[in-house]
């Protein structure tokens, strides 16, 4: 059906790759696909990789408009990674840079007419943020040791208040990758499902002659105006992402409120 | 950003790193039109422009980033904000089911955890607003803001 907001969705295989599990009968265990999900994984790290080989190729003193954009992503996501984690994040730059553009790019080809979202998968963000979490937990108890515990006990506090204060900030930090693949996730979802039903609107409303081709225009307004408000929401998303990481990496660095 | 704008005048300017002199030289005394050749007053007349067009445009463009950053903001707090509240509360009614599994306590460490899990997504909600209060503070400088964030918290 083409006016269903869900379809979008769809995982779809393009070839299979094998099965695991299962006891030999067809039918049974998992079958490990090429989805059309990691199509676009896929053509997004390409397109970065491109982008950003291409773009620094000069390398000139004075740089061309490409140089320029590559340097300026370099920078925005640079000053944000000292901001968040100090100069000691710094370390971490790549990661938090690939993040960022893995996502930043994910969301963009979200917007291409077709393309499927990668991001408004809750698998995909979830994993994206179980790895940060599983850095944060490694680096955190490498640099730290022991002392990576004191995250969950805040200074300053008396003695007899501990025992209520430490659960309440574990559970703190278990939702941290809830609430950091939640909100990928969730904008996603939640703004493709608007367009689409909005943008929806306009066929079926065109479809019941004159005046309704008079009332479409106003769904047609509000689906240009969600369409802009979807690139902004993608790259905020992005952001948003890629500034909690550098966050989170500083409570590694320095494991103390 | 401003490497780029400084620098994409002198690419254009024939004369090089006598250009540069010049202008280092007029950037000394600003009034100082040195009435000897007509290309050195030229030069240091360009440099003045140059220097007054880039003042203006920083001044136009951080006041349009702070603005653009208001508004972005602003859709990602209440996001944020709601994320990390029902967060909070999910992982600690699934801790508190995943103990009533083991121990077959049911329903007790489901409903001792889901208090203990709201009072983390209150935390969890104190943090980001405190969070985003210092840095939008921080990037628009805002007295009153940040007076109100002293009395309030």
């Amino acid at each position: 059906m083409a006016n269903d907001p869900i379809h979008q969705f769809v995982i779809n295989d393009i070839f299979t790759l094998g099965t695991i599990g299962g006891d030999g009968t067809a039918g049974s265990g998992t079958t490990i696909a090429f989805t059309n999900s990691a199509l676009f994984m896929v053509l997004t790290v390409i397109t970065i990789s491109v982008y950003l080989l291409l773009s620094t190729r000069g390398r000139s003193l004075i740089p061309n408009r490409w140089q320029l954009s590559s340097e300026m992503t370099y920078e925005f996501v640079a000053n944000m990674v000292r901001s968040s984690a100090g100069t000691e994040g710094m370390k971490f730059f790549p990661f938090v840079f690939s993040l960022f553009m893995f996502i930043f790019i994910g969301n963009m080809f979200g917007m291409v007419p077709y393309f499927f979202t990668f991001t408004s998968h809750i698998i995909v963000t979830f994993a994206l943020s179980m790895l940060v979490m599983t850095v944060v937990v490694v680096y955190g108890f490498l640099k730290n040791g022991p002392r990576f515990l004191k995250l969950f006990v805040p200074s300053g506090v008396p003695g007899y208040i501990i025992p209520i204060v430490t659960p309440i900030e574990v559970i703190s930090f278990l939702s941290r990758p809830i609430s950091l693949s939640v909100r990928l996730f969730g904008n996603m979802l939640a703004g493709h499902i608007t367009l689409k039903v909005f943008t929806g609107f306009v066929v079926s409303l065109g479809s019941l002659g004159a005046l309704g081709i008079l009332g479409s225009v106003l769904p047609l307004f509000m689906g240009v105006a969600i369409t802009a408000l979807e690139f902004m929401v993608s790259t905020v998303q992005a952001y948003v992402f890629a500034v909690l990481t550098a966050m989170y990496l500083n409570d590694a660095i320095h494991p103390s409120h | 950003m401003v490497r780029a704008t400084f620098k994409a005048p002198f690419a254009g300017c024939s004369a090089g790193d006598q250009g540069k002199v010049f202008m280092a030289k007029s950037r000394d005394n600003p009034e100082g039109h040195e009435p000897s050749p007509s290309r050195s007053s030229e030069t240091s007349e360009l440099a003045e422009r140059i220097r007054k067009v880039q003042e203006a445009r920083a001044l136009a463009q951080g006041s349009e980033a702070a603005s653009r950053q208001g508004d972005m903001t602003m859709l990602a707090r209440g996001l944020r904000i709601a994320a990390e509240f029902v967060a909070a509360i999910l992982v600690g009614s699934g801790i508190g089911y995943l103990i009533d599994e083991v121990a077959g306590t049911a329903p007790w460490a489901l409903l001792g955890m889901f208090i203990l899990g709201f009072a983390a997504g209150i935390l969890n909600v104190i943090r980001v607003v405190a969070e985003l209060n210092t840095r939008s503070s921080a990037s628009s400088g805002d007295k009153d803001d940040a007076d109100q964030r002293r009395d309030g918290v």
